[in-house]
């Protein structure tokens, strides 16, 4: 996971699919770059790389977006997959952050 | 691998149920609208027999039933038409199928790749969506239209997904091959940020549609049953809003909301199955799966039977035995006639247990026709009817092969090819019809083409040219006599021998094996109009309903299923007299004659009834049998009570003889042969010309009804018209000659048994057309209820016909007639006779009297 600040965003791009383990992995600190209150107003979750996602990852991707709303920034995904965009808009995820 | 062979061969025994449900509706399903009850049996079956041969690492089963389930599967969704090539794959998939459930030892050295990879080829083509995947309420209506039901689904991403092993987007694509999902909502209010991702989860709630029950639901997404409820069909899209709004009741967009955590913790409370009744709609008992059946060895059942009928024979015994001494013990009386009773009982319960539907015959037939169909170029529709009649298991079994041979014919010989039925005037499908009553207690099953029919003619030179009959033999030859030359052994009427039939079986075989299980074949055929042949069979084999009879001393169980009356001639009764016709006697019946069998002739025993002159020294026995279409009497010395028996096979040293099918244990412990009606009548070479007088052979009808039905006498008055009545209201025929009809005042009356009995013309009340008579002879049906005072006059009796349902009362209402009939698409009125005696003579039911006019 790889996550770094580009200009007004906070890009967490993911490399791997987001299962539980990376999420185990990766966590904390995404958690703590949105926490940082660094000089960005949004946070993109980069997807492209993701081919499969697991429960613990959808909890995740709320997570961050919980975590950016409660810090005040907004929140979106790109690069999602046709499937996972597929998911997202069954479970209305797309109605509450954006997914591209 | 097959360590454990009982467990095979229940899967075996399953799998069988499942791949004949499979090509069943298969076969339902080909040119008709897509019906998902079907496709849902379907997947049902596959995904069952999937599962079972896993267990057993059945892979090529598996694997072949997996890509059977797949393609099902889209099928299901309405992605992918089901088309006649489909259907053709699938069914050879399916047999495949069979094929390795047959040899399950071998099945995994088997190659199935060839029916993969075309299986795979139409699943590879559903690139091309018959229509988009919607939601909202179109696809709801549309849904439900096909027959879906509605169901509701609230599961936990984690807590019941992830524990399975089961991705989101797996999830739901599984359910996008079961269904459509109508509406859904998510809660992401238990997800606090980032700091407890896996303790956090989120709960999905959803709407979907599919055809499948609620257990087959929770099967097909590896879901406990209680997080599916099944929603009523009536239910609307605000509704479902409402409902998934109260369960997720922080549904997504509050997400965009601060929430405290005093809220989130009342959220925690909401569970799966919220039992607010407000809004809660009832789900459909129907989707209950209730086991009400259970599996039992077939051995234990034989046994079961074997013992039933020891002990039937035990009671025949201890009653017989107790005969005469029930006055000395008090109280026997009663306990014997319980003893009695419970053993009939039981004794039918256990018999029940054997019986089985004949649809499990009936089912292979649709695949053998569109086969056979295909292959000759022929289109014909198969039309199915008593599946539900119940026989025996072992008649169930020994039925299949004579009635695919009778199919196969009535397909390759019977239908004519399309153009040809077109140039006949004819639809250019044919119908084959398969039909099973029950009729006495015997159960008839026909199997009627709408075909060519039979050529007699051609029947009568092909057997003389295979010197079946001499010349001389033919010409003393009836029609039906001749139809039954069909059954000689070494006979066969196909011009060239097709791959369908003409394999060497003939129906020789049909009917031998068909008289084994103690039934008869008839032949009924119109010539261009189409054949029937009629089976009538026992309900079962083991216990037969039997007159005892006498013959010099001997005694001898006569199966009650071909006996039709008894009759006891008195010296000097005019009424049944004998005759003699070419030094063969007859027994004059009520107009009919009835050729004579003395049984003791037959078993080369000493005759009794009469001395070698051939008078009647005292009380003659006539029993009259019937076997199809033939009656004749048979003469005893002593009839007795009937019994029921059990059937023990000839011992092998009697084989040969003919004229007996079995032996039984009597209720005194002696041994009695049970005799063998058709066998007699071959012994005794009896010659039926056209037949026993009432039928004239004019028309021959296949029936036309399922379980229940009426037997129909057919006949005509001076007009036209067919005429019928129920024959259970008609007492007797009688023939009469015109010259003894006597007029008084405007009435016809004639002398009948010693008195004068009134005459009633039908054209003189009911609406049909009136001519001369054309002969001197003609007959009167007596009926039972007018005290044969009252004779109903007619001109010709054509037939009885049995297994009537569809009487058509609508149509034709007329006081006198009850409705009609359709014979062989002839429009036959059912006169009422009550109505017409009623009509002619009204004072005959308030007991005034008909003679004074």
């Amino acid at each position: 996971m790889n996550i770094e600040v580009d200009g007004e965003s906070l890009v967490i791009e993911l490399k791997e699919d987001l299962t539980a383990s990376v999420v185990r992995d990766n966590l904390d600190r995404a958690k703590d770059s949105i926490e940082d209150n660094g000089q960005f107003s949004s946070v993109v979750l980069d997807i492209s790389n993701v081919k499969s996602i697991d429960s613990i990852g959808v909890t995740f991707v709320v997570g961050l977006f919980k975590t950016s709303t409660d810090n005040d920034k907004s929140f979106q995904v790109v690069g999602a997959s046709d499937d996972i965009a597929n998911l997202f808009s069954i479970m209305k995820l797309d109605e509450v952050f954006t997914v591209q | 691998m097959l360590q454990n062979e009982e467990f095979i061969s229940e899967f075996v025994e399953e799998a069988l149920t499942h791949i004949e449900t499979v090509e069943n509706n298969l076969l339902h399903l080909e040119g008709e609208e897509l019906d998902l009850d079907l496709v849902n049996d379907i997947f049902r079956a596959v995904h069952s027999i999937k599962g079972t041969a896993g267990f057993f690492a059945l892979d090529n089963i598996v694997n072949l039933a997996h890509t059977m389930e797949n393609l099902f599967g889209e099928v299901r969704a309405e992605r992918l038409e089901l088309t006649t090539n489909m259907i053709d794959s699938l069914l050879e998939a399916n047999d495949m199928l069979l094929y390795m459930v047959e040899h399950v030892e071998d099945s995994q050295n088997m190659d199935i790749s060839k029916y993969i990879e075309r299986l795979n080829v139409f699943l590879s083509g559903k690139d091309a969506p018959k229509e988009e995947r919607a939601h909202g309420q179109d696809t709801l209506r549309e849904s439900l239209k096909h027959g879906h039901r509605l169901y509701m689904v609230k599961i936990y991403l984690n807590r019941d997904l992830a524990k399975q092993g089961i991705t989101p987007i797996a999830f739901f694509n599984n359910i996008a091959s079961i269904g459509n999902i109508i509406e859904s909502k998510s809660d992401i209010s238990h997800v606090e940020g980032l700091h407890n991702v896996f303790d956090d989860d989120i709960e999905l709630a959803f709407v979907f549609t599919t055809v499948l029950e609620k257990k087959l639901v929770a099967q097909a997404l590896d879901i406990p049953l209680s997080n599916i409820e099944e929603l009523d069909k009536d239910i609307s899209k605000g509704q479902i809003d409402k409902l998934l709004e109260e369960d997720g009741r922080e549904e997504t967009r509050q997400g965009k909301e601060k929430k405290g955590p005093l809220q989130k913790a009342n959220t925690k409370g909401v569970k799966a199955h919220p039992t607010t009744p407000s809004s809660k709609l009832p789900t459909t008992p129907s989707s209950k799966l209730v086991e009400d059946s259970i599996r039992v060895h077939i051995n234990l059942l034989n046994d079961l039977m074997n013992l039933a009928s020891e002990l039937v024979l035990g009671r025949n015994q201890l009653l017989r035995t107790m005969e005469g001494h029930t006055k000395a013990i008090p109280g026997i009386e009663s306990i014997l006639q319980n003893i009695d009773h419970i053993t009939t009982e039981l004794q039918e319960k256990i018999m029940q247990t054997r019986m089985q539907p004949i649809g499990n015959v009936f089912n292979k037939f649709p695949r053998i026709i569109r086969d056979i169909s295909k292959n000759l170029g022929k289109e014909i529709e198969l039309t199915m009817d008593g599946v539900d009649v119940e026989l025996d298991k072992s008649i169930i079994e020994a039925l299949g092969d004579p009635l695919t041979h009778l199919v196969r014919n009535a397909v390759d010989h019977g239908i004519e090819k399309p153009e040809v039925r077109e140039q006949l005037g004819k639809p250019k499908t044919g119908r084959v019809s398969l039909k099973a009553y029950h009729e006495g207690g015997h159960v008839t099953i026909d199997v009627s083409d709408d075909g060519a029919g039979i050529d007699i003619d051609i029947i009568k030179e092909k057997a003389l040219e295979k010197g079946i009959v001499s010349q001389m033999e033919l010409d003393e030859m009836g029609d039906r006599e001749a139809l039954s030359l069909l059954f000689a052994p070494g006979f066969s009427t196909a011009k060239t021998v097709t791959d369908v039939s003409g394999r060497g079986v003939g129906m020789d075989v049909v009917k031998t094996n068909i008289e084994k299980l103690g039934g008869s074949i008839e032949i009924f055929t119109i010539k261009g109009g189409g054949t029937t042949f009629r089976l009538t069979l026992p309900l079962t084999l083991a216990i037969i309903s039997s007159l005892i009879v006498e013959v010099a001393g001997q005694h001898f169980a006569l199966p009650q299923i071909n006996l039709q009356e008894m009759v006891r001639i008195k010296p000097g009764d005019d009424t049944r007299s004998i005759e003699y016709i070419n030094e063969s006697e007859v027994l004059r019946l009520r107009g009919n004659l009835l050729p004579l069998i003395y049984l003791a002739d037959i078993l080369g025993l000493p005759r009794k009834a009469t001395d070698e002159g051939g008078n009647m020294d005292s009380i003659m026995r006539v029993l009259v049998l019937k076997l199809g279409s033939k009656r004749f009497g048979l003469v005893v010395d002593s009839i007795y009570d009937d019994e029921e028996i059990l059937v023990k096979p000839l011992p092998k040293f009697l084989k040969e003889c003919r004229c007996y099918s079995g032996v039984t244990i009597m209720g005194d412990g002696s041994i009695a042969m049970i005799l063998d009606p058709q066998g007699i009548m071959e012994m005794a070479d009896l010659k039926f010309i056209g037949d026993d007088g009432v039928t004239d052979g004019e028309i021959d009808i296949p029936s036309m009804s399922d379980s229940i039905a009426y037997d129909m006498l057919l006949f005509k008055a001076s007009g036209p018209e067919v005429l019928s009545v129920h024959l259970s209201q008609v007492a007797r025929v009688e023939e009469i000659q015109k010259s003894k009809i006597e007029t008084i005042g405007d009435r016809e009356y004639m002398s009948y048994r010693g008195r004068p009995l009134m005459i009633i013309r039908p054209e003189d009340h009911l609406p049909i057309q009136r001519r001369g008579e054309s002969g001197e002879k003609l007959y009167l049906i007596i009926p039972k209820y007018g005290e044969s005072r009252v004779g109903i006059l007619v001109e010709r009796i054509y037939d009885t016909i049995h297994g009537v349902t569809d009487i058509n009362d609508k149509d034709i209402k007329v006081p006198g007639l009850h409705g009609s009939i359709l014979v062989e698409d002839r429009v036959v009125l059912v006169v009422s006779i009550d109505e017409l005696i009623d009509m002619a003579c009204p004072k005959l039911y308030e007991g005034g009297g008909i003679y004074g006019g």
